[in-house]
């Protein structure tokens, strides 16, 4: 490990988060049919100036940057950038040219009735498919937990909302209103998963644990584990999909 | 610490981050054992203690035990992670050979009795086998989060800088 990996980390950081805050500039020069996509906006921007302070800041506290822990905090807070870059496809597909704009007003307030402090952004997509993605900013939150002090957290998420449904729709189908239809029912999916997350873990844990050890032989503690992990991981695939 | 929803990639930033910074401050324990900290810092070893919580919760689970402790979804990913690193804990000979499942959770209870013992400022109390066994513990879990985090960014080749 040297110093010299550290400071290139933190050069590449500070660059691409100058390549994301200009394309992030260019975007909000777009026409929006709502608020919420600059919202948005403001949001990855604050993100990303976060973790470009956060970046060079690292090592202040003992004045040396040639170590290993800095440099894995720094590939992960690169990486963590890297990922959220593509959430600017959320923004930039919101455009009133790319929606059909004169359905989304009145979507968000038929959104509005159901879930009051929730906006939500319309945008299309490539895959033929409708989909909600129902938890950005509760994720967002979770990432930085651990690299910002409460204060900063506090300024970075008091004026935004609690969170944000982004919506997406078949592109080919923009000008299909029968269709849109269908955008209806993606609104009951935070309802479905509130639902299920009330279910008692414990139990079904449980029950998950004995039907996996009733089909493993193998003595291998980690062995056994890992098969219990991976089966409760199919299994939230599956409710993912409700 | 937020809630997490199991498998979210929210959870390998969280966590991965918090190795880092569990292991950076652990090591300032190691070079110099009546270390001050900040209350930041204090945070950052909180929130540490409540990872562990969950590993071992998790455990308690894969063991079967019945009540006592909180099974959860988390719990299973928490513990899912870390035990991906106890056979490199034992190829570097920082633990004894698993000779039976309850092993497993008294290493990570060790673990936490370390950080538990540094958020009390009781440093004097600080077991310098386990002290060591904990930085590794993060420093290693925190390579695989590296790696686990590279791979959601779809850094391809991951950076070996």
């Amino acid at each position: 490990m040297s110093r010299a990996s550290a400071e290139h980390l933190i050069s590449l950081i500070v660059h691409k988060v100058r390549l994301v805050i200009d394309l992030l500039e260019d975007i909000s020069l777009k026409k929006f049919p709502s608020e919420t996509p600059r919202i948005l906006i403001d949001i990855i921007k604050n993100i990303c100036l976060a973790l470009k302070h956060h970046a060079l800041t690292t090592g202040e506290d003992t004045g040396s940057l040639d170590d290993e822990d800095i440099e894995n905090e720094l590939k992960i807070i690169l990486s963590l950038l890297l990922d959220i870059t593509p959430h600017l496809r959320f923004v930039e597909g919101a455009s009133v040219e790319r929606t059909p704009w004169d359905l989304v007003q009145p979507f968000e307030d038929f959104s509005r009735r159901i879930y009051q402090k929730t906006p939500i952004i319309l945008r299309p997509q490539w895959a033929y498919n409708f989909t909600i993605r129902p938890n950005l900013i509760r994720t967002y939150k979770a990432c930085l937990e651990s690299i910002l002090s409460d204060d900063e957290h506090r300024v970075l998420f008091d004026k935004c909302p609690e969170e944000i449904y982004v919506i997406s729709f078949p592109g080919i189908e923009r000008k299909n209103i029968l269709l849109q239809s269908i955008l209806g029912h993606e609104l009951g999916h935070p309802i479905a998963s509130e639902y299920l997350g009330n279910e008692d873990q414990s139990s079904y844990l449980s029950e998950i644990r004995d039907e996996v050890d009733k089909h493993i032989t193998e003595t291998d503690p980690t062995k056994r584990s890992q098969e219990l992990s991976d089966k409760v991981k199919l299994i939230q695939m599956i409710r993912n999909h409700f | 610490m937020a809630t997490l929803v199991f498998g979210e990639r929210g959870a390998v930033f969280n966590y991965g981050l918090l190795s880092t910074k569990t292991s950076r401050l652990l090591k300032r324990v190691v070079n110099n054992p009546m270390q001050s900290f900040s209350e930041e810092e204090f945070r950052i070893f909180a929130k540490a203690k409540t990872f562990l919580d969950q590993i071992i919760d998790g455990q308690r689970l894969m063991e079967g035990e019945k009540g006592g402790f909180k099974a959860s979804l988390e719990s299973v990913e928490a513990v899912s992670h870390a035990l991906r690193i106890l056979s490199v804990l034992r190829t570097e000979q920082m633990i004894n050979e698993i000779k039976d499942i309850s092993d497993i959770k008294k290493i990570f209870e060790g673990i936490r009795d370390v950080i538990q013992v540094i958020n009390e400022r009781q440093f004097g109390n600080i077991d310098s086998d386990k002290l060591y066994l904990a930085r590794n513990f993060f420093l290693l879990i925190s390579r695989k989060f590296v790696s686990d985090a590279q791979e959601l960014a779809q850094l391809h080749p991951p950076m070996t800088l």
